[in-house]
């Protein structure tokens, strides 16, 4: 389980998450809803050791994580899809699955048949350089990337941004399939409804830098009103 | 025929040894974004060792091991005392590199006195096809440049810490949160950097006459080759190393080697000023 | 800006004044050369601490200020016109025009920053100086001697710079008047202009400023202060030599402004001065330590007080006398 208790942090003298708890069940998909600079990221980004919280305490299984180096951090077998994908564009989709491999230190192709049976355009694509992939594609491969080292917990940032609708349901579809096949716990951070409404099963809302309310992704559908409030739409 | 090919074998030599330089330079920077000053100090001390592994007894040969294994350590002891504080600041590490290859140069006259040193060739033998005649020695250097300039390829191409390393300079961040220990990369890059300066300059010695000042002379060449082929491509230290090297060493033919020293540099200033991603780059930045 | 500010450098300029009453005249013979070391320590802060342009061969200008200087007060280019003032104008003149040139080189377009400015500078300053070496009409690498002392000539009056003291205060005048200049002119319009270079140049694109203008303009007025620094050397010394414009002097002076601290003029020169003072004091006793020393500190100085081991304690002294030392 992954606990975040009394989380204070943000980049310089300005805080944007202040005093945050949080604790996302194990083998669930967890979604962090709110509008922009509310603190989603920042609080996936202390989660990876990439910013050094000001105080309060993250516990990965009852273990402290807080401040640890990011490489660490993955080590205890927490994934991230950081925004804006990051995928290596001068590496070929193998490279930068061979790389990952490498990072976390298991056997590459023991791993990719998982890889390839939940991506196959990742089979069909592998020597093709990761640059030359649309933003969607891109995504996949982060995802994908992320995976490779099996992940307890896999954190993702806005997976949906900047990419069109039909690849945002088939990502939300394998990522559930994943889900219900593995007992991999998902934390989600996203804004876009039809995503988290797909894939999500606890729904946290976030606003200044607090979780402000939670609640059942299947409430939600009912009862859209923490949406409009959160979000904004 | 014979009035090109020495000149031609020279110049060769020259580039070989240049870009053994430029690619110890080229793994600091382009990884870390380091500006390592006193890389022509771990060259000078390179040498030194082969000078003094030969005055000691230990043979060329032990030289020859001695050399990578004594500057890659120091290398080691740079990354850790000094580098690692700084990697954030890049102009810092300009600065602080300067004051390092002015401690180092002093710390190597103090020991071993201002005067050239000299260590005698392991062998003196030339060989010739028909009247073409060239010193063994230099012909061995050349190939050991060679095997260890593709050796550094075969590492950064093919090897899983040559992925992983170039991983890092593409996107450092990204790199550490799929699980690479960055700092454990660079130093280790650091190290390599520093033996491959150290190997160069023990390589080197017998053919040259070595003193504390001779750093200098190989340095800025050397980052004027790395610029103007072309920060980030392994490949860009080449043909910079062959542009600034063999055109320098080609000229002293024609001109005083004071004019052609002139000429190349300024040539360079024109080439990196022209094209800022260098000869070979275009991608990036 | 208050005159306030101005104070911690004239307190410094009247315990110089009073220097040359407690020393022997070898010793104000010695301050002479700490205080053109000391302008030309400003010229550097100019450029890089105010300016940002980290330029690893200011000894350029000082060495092209110290040959022009020579040549035209022993009378090699016009055997008529001898006069201090006209060659001080000329050495000034000269460095400014090189400085323009390579600064057009350098800065227009997309300009060159960091490390390859660096390496770049370099490979300017080592191109002078095997130039100057080599060069034999101007007296190759043994250069030029008998470089004769400033004079000041008024109709008939004639009065020539021999003697320590009578130079030593002269020198004062001028580094000072230079120095407070300086202080004023960076705490105008044109040194918010240049913060604003070094921290953001395309927002100062944005409203309409011309970077190259201010890089060029700030890069000259260094020139033009390590020209007249330069020129002042050859007088005291009598002597130009290639060593003057070469990649030594040059890393030098960035020693000696890092260590003081080179966003603040009075710690830069006073970087200068005291490392000046100090070899000359010390390295008697220290010998080939001393560069040792020097390496090692700047190293340190670097990592843990980047803003300068001058500059830090000046910056809390005027803090607390409410001032901003410049």
């Amino acid at each position: 389980m992954l606990e975040i208790s009394n989380l204070t942090a943000g980049y310089g003298q300005s805080m944007i998450l202040q005093d945050c708890s949080l604790s996302i069940k194990t083998g669930r998909v967890s979604a962090l809803v709110g509008r922009n600079g509310m603190g989603k990221t920042t609080l996936l980004k202390s989660i990876m050791g990439l910013i050094t919280p000001a105080s309060g305490n993250i516990t990965l299984n009852g273990a402290d994580i807080t401040g640890a180096k990011p490489h660490i951090i993955a080590g205890q077998r927490i994934g991230y899809v950081p925004q804006g994908r990051e995928i290596f564009d001068d590496f070929t989709v193998y490279e930068n699955l061979r790389l990952a491999a490498i990072a976390a230190k298991v056997d590459l192709k023991a791993r990719l048949a998982d890889i390839y049976h939940w991506f196959p355009i990742l089979k069909q694509r592998a020597d093709q350089k990761a640059g030359s992939f649309s933003g969607g594609q891109q995504q996949i491969l982060a995802i994908a990337r992320a995976m490779i080292a099996q992940p307890e917990i896999l954190l993702l940032d806005e997976p949906s941004e900047g990419i069109q609708p039909s690849i945002v349901q088939d990502i939300a579809k394998t990522l559930k399939k994943i889900s219900d096949e593995s007992d991999m716990t998902i934390l989600l951070v996203e804004q876009n409804v039809d995503m988290i409404l797909d894939l999500a099963e606890d729904i946290y809302f976030i606003e200044n830098g607090q979780i402000q309310a939670e609640t059942a992704a299947s409430k939600l559908t009912t009862d859209p009103a923490l949406l409009h409030q959160f979000l904004g739409i | 025929m014979i009035e090109i090919a020495i000149p031609l074998m020279d110049a060769l030599s020259h580039v070989l040894i240049l870009i053994l330089v430029a690619l110890g330079l080229m793994i600091i920077f382009g990884l870390m974004g380091v500006i390592n000053m006193a890389h022509g100090e771990l060259f000078m001390i390179g040498a030194y060792v082969m000078v003094m592994a030969q005055q000691w007894g230990i043979g060329y040969v032990g030289g020859l091991i001695l050399a990578p294994i004594i500057v890659g350590f120091l290398g080691w002891v740079i990354e850790r005392g000094l580098i690692c504080h700084i990697y954030h600041r890049p102009i810092d590490t300009i600065l602080a590199t300067w004051g390092l290859s002015i401690a180092l140069k002093q710390a190597v006259v103090l020991t071993f006195g201002p005067e050239a040193q000299s260590a005698p060739l392991p062998f003196d033998m030339r060989v010739g096809i028909g009247v073409f005649e060239y010193p063994l020695y230099r012909l061995m250097v050349m190939g050991a440049s060679i095997l260890l300039i593709c050796m550094c390829f075969w590492v950064f191409k093919k090897t899983d810490f040559g992925l992983a390393a170039r991983a890092v300079i593409a996107r450092p961040q990204t790199s550490e949160i799929l699980g690479l220990n960055t700092a454990k990369i660079n130093r280790t890059s650091f190290v390599a950097g520093a033996a491959l300066a150290g190997i160069a300059g023990a390589l080197i010695a017998p053919t040259i006459s070595v003193d504390p000042q001779m750093g200098l002379g190989y340095l800025v060449p050397g980052f004027l080759s790395l610029l103007v082929g072309g920060v980030g491509a392994l490949s860009g230290v080449i043909v910079g190393g062959a542009a600034v090297g063999g055109s320098g060493s080609l000229l002293t033919n024609w001109i005083s080697p004071v004019a052609s020293q002139i000429v190349v540099f300024l040539m360079a200033l024109v080439i990196i000023r022209m094209r800022p991603n260098g000869l070979i780059g275009g991608r990036k930045k | 800006m208050t005159l306030r500010a101005l104070i911690p450098s004239f307190t410094l300029m009247v315990i110089l004044a009073l220097l040359p009453l407690v020393l022997n005249g070898y010793w104000v013979g010695q301050l002479n050369y700490y205080l053109v070391y000391g302008l030309f320590a400003l010229s550097l802060s100019v450029v890089w601490g105010y300016g940002g342009i980290l330029c690893l061969g200011q000894a350029a200008f000082f060495g092209i200020g110290a040959y022009v200087m020579a040549l035209v007060t022993k009378g090699m280019i016009l055997p008529d016109i001898t006069s201090s003032l006209i060659g001080i104008l000329a050495a000034m003149i000269a460095a400014v025009l090189f400085a323009l040139v390579l600064g057009f080189f350098l800065f227009a377009g997309r300009g060159v920053q960091g490390a390859y400015l660096a390496v770049m500078t370099i490979a300017v300053t080592l191109m002078l100086e095997r130039l100057m070496s080599n060069w034999y009409a101007l007296g190759g690498y043994n250069g030029l001697l008998d470089i004769p002392p400033l004079t000041l000539q008024l109709g008939d009056f004639f009065y020539e710079f021999w003697d320590a003291a009578p130079l030593f205060y002269l020198l004062l005048t001028i580094v000072f008047a230079i120095l407070f200049a300086l202080q004023i002119f960076m705490n105008s319009r044109y040194g918010l202009l240049l913060t604003a270079l070094k921290g953001n140049q395309d927002r100062l694109t944005f409203f309409g400023y011309g970077i190259l203008r201010l890089k060029m303009s700030v890069f000259a007025l260094g020139a033009a202060i390590a020209g007249l620094a330069g020129a002042l050397f050859v007088t005291i010394d009598g002597f130009a030599s290639p060593t003057l414009i070469g990649f030594t002097l040059s890393t030098e002076v960035l020693i000696w402004v890092a260590l003081g601290g080179k966003e603040m003029l009075l710690a830069a020169f006073l970087g200068a001065f005291v490392t000046r003072f100090a070899e000359g004091w010390l390295s008697e006793a220290l010998d080939d330590f001393w560069l040792l020393a020097i390496g090692a500190i700047f190293m340190v100085s670097v990592v843990l007080l980047p803003k300068g081991l001058i500059a830090t304690p000046l910056g809390k002294i005027g803090e607390a006398l409410k001032i901003r030392i410049r």
